[in-house]
């Protein structure tokens, strides 16, 4: 029996590769299938397939598919939720795999940068002292805000005295992250308000709830620019497994792509942040997962960790939904009770490998 | 082709190397030698563009290499560091990445780019292991993927900074003998070297450092015969009749 290699992928060859490809695409249209089909509201297959021909192709009956429950149902909340879905799951796993890569680290995720308490600084600060000035969605924009000001000014810490290394990085990111929590419970403690607390633990742990299809199309083409974008830049990130020094004997300084995919990737993080809160452990799962399958090179595991995240979150979302009887149950809660363990399984799988190494 | 002009370079301040003029030719195997801490491996750094000397520069045919950027010098010289990285990447993956400096806006890699790492693979003598994970293989195994890449860049001038350690015996002299090849396909071939008995047997030329100074720019007869190496390195040299030589302390 072949020994299970994980380092180099279980499943190696360009035609399987271009299989799993298809294979993925086709999982991800049916899970959006069969996800708007479930929901609290009872609804058959064929009403809600009825709205969605509707909207899409014009067929069918006006009087019933353009307006009413059903209608407002599957298409101003169930199928918003789901794109969100797709779009942030491919965001966080994407943003993972690069986050690796760049501080040459297994373990990163997208939150390393110090986003996620920057991004719940930013939620604090608009709840708890009332900052009305964005109108509605002052909680996700106060929050984007706190996410880039955190995780540019690690960018700019880490990058003090010369060049970034993934242990400044990693440092300034950490200490990014406990003065903002400072900051942030400093604000609760003071404000003294019981219930709006509660409320900002609720947005911390993340909802696609606040779906609408505006604010989608914005996330879903930044997520897909910032995609393609990295999936076009795999050489050097499968360079930055090398190291500086060898990247520089290649002609290569990492420095200023380092700095470059940086911004990219939290703005990425930021939106994701601002359409959903915070949602943890898929952009370390997902690109764990297809590492062990498909290998490191990064022309394959960007594509591939993007679908699997699509596909993932979009589950994800689907059990959160309906997993309790008439309330749902935040997604980031979720995603941990469910990913720690399967996480765990990765590492004690002894022959899983990391691209890099010392 | 390479040329060095009154090299000076430190690190933070701290001169390691002084005024080091030297001259080296195509088709050249060049041992760079000396004791610890002689300023081998930073002699080696500057002449690959990696540090910037105080003063002085290094040339490359007519082009002093500061006006060169790290893209075009990757082109004309590989330069193998002492310390590398392992990564869990498959031998050819690892070789392919010395095509990066060649490759276009792209970055995609041609058959004909495919066609010289698998030639790279081959000189190297890593070519059966091609498929295998670079952190599963020995260190000599390592060392030869590690070459591979180095080859792949298709450069005129090839650094290598103690190649040779962590050797056996046997793959020490298979290492010589392939630099010996490549410097006879037209290369330059500079490689630090402590086991003084390779530099000694293979090298057309010695370059002998002593606490950052050039003392000695020689073919290893005449470089033996000078009694500078015995001087510099505190030990006594006998060259045996058969061929070999013996070591021992002063």
């Amino acid at each position: 029996m072949r020994k299970l290699d994980l380092r180099n992928g279980l499943i190696r060859g360009t035609p399987l590769y271009i299989l799993a490809i298809f294979v993925l695409l086709a999982l991800l249209v049916f899970s959006i299938l069969f996800a708007v089909t479930v929901g609290s509201a009872d609804l058959s297959i064929g009403q809600v397939y009825g709205v969605i021909f509707y909207k899409l192709f014009g067929l069918g009956d006006p009087q019933t598919m353009a307006s009413g429950a059903i209608h407002d149902i599957v298409w101003l909340i169930r199928l918003p939720r789901i794109v969100l879905g797709m779009a942030v799951g491919m965001g966080l796993a994407v943003v993972g795999v690069v986050m690796q890569a760049i501080v040459k680290n297994p373990l990163a995720d997208p939150y390393v940068l110090g986003i996620s308490s920057g991004a719940s600084l930013g939620a604090t600060v608009a709840i708890l002292l009332s900052v009305g000035a964005f109108g509605t969605n002052s909680v996700g924009l106060c929050a984007f805000i706190g996410a880039m000001l955190a995780s540019f000014a690690v960018i700019w810490i880490s990058g003090l005295g010369g060049r970034i290394t993934s242990i400044k990085l990693v440092l300034s990111g950490v200490a990014m992250s406990s003065m903002c929590s400072a900051f942030s419970n400093m604000i609760v403690y003071t404000a003294n308000d019981a219930n709006r607390f509660m409320t900002v633990t609720f947005w911390l742990m993340g909802s696609l709830a606040s779906a609408r299809w505006e604010s989608n199309a914005v996330i879903l083409l930044i997520v897909l620019i910032a995609t393609l974008f990295f999936i076009s830049q795999s050489r050097v990130l499968n360079l930055m497994l090398l190291g500086d020094d060898t990247a520089i004997t290649l002609g290569t300084n990492l420095q200023t792509y380092r700095r470059l995919y940086l911004i990219v990737a939290s703005v990425m993080v930021g939106f994701v942040v601002y359409s959903s809160g915070v949602i943890g452990f898929v952009g370390l799962i997902i690109p764990h997962f297809v590492r062990g399958l498909f290998g490191v090179d990064h022309r394959r595991l960007l594509p591939l960790s993007a679908l699997c995240g699509s596909i993932f979150l979009i589950w994800a979302d689907v059990v959160a939904r309906t997993i309790l009887p008439r309330t749902e149950l935040p997604i980031g809660v979720l995603i941990s009770v469910v990913g720690a363990p399967i996480f765990i399984l990765l590492l004690v799988k002894k022959t899983y490998g990391f691209g890099g190494g010392a | 082709m390479m040329r060095f002009e009154r090299v000076c370079a430190g690190y933070g301040g701290v001169p390691c190397l002084h005024d080091i003029s030297a001259s080296l030719r195509e088709g050249e195997l060049i041992g760079l030698i000396g004791p610890n801490g002689s300023g081998k491996s930073t002699l080696l750094k500057v002449a690959a563009g990696q540090l910037a000397p105080n003063g002085g520069g290094v040339y490359l045919g007519e082009a002093c290499l500061c006006g060169l950027s790290v893209r075009q010098i990757a082109r004309k010289i590989a330069y193998m560091p002492q310390s590398r990285a392992v990564p869990n990447i498959t031998v050819r993956q690892l070789a392919a990445h010395g095509r990066y400096p060649h490759l276009g806006l792209g970055r995609a890699m041609s058959k004909g780019d495919w066609a010289i790492v698998d030639a790279a693979m081959e000189t190297a003598g890593i070519a059966r292991l091609a498929d295998r994970t670079v952190s599963d293989l020995s260190g000599g195994e390592r060392q030869r993927a590690y070459i591979a890449m180095a080859l792949s860049q298709h450069t005129e001038v090839l650094l290598l900074d103690e190649p040779a350690a962590h050797l056996d015996m046997a793959h020490q002299f298979a290492l010589m003998e392939m630099l010996s090849r490549l410097k006879s396909s037209g290369k330059t071939v500079v490689v630090v070297l402590h086991e003084l008995a390779l530099a000694l047997t293979y090298c057309d030329r010695l370059l002998l450092l002593d606490r950052g100074r050039l003392v000695l720019c020689a073919a290893p007869k005449k470089a033996l015969s000078s009694g500078m190496l015995e001087t510099t390195f505190g030990i006594r040299i006998h060259a045996a009749a058969e061929g070999g030589y013996t070591f021992a302390p002063r």
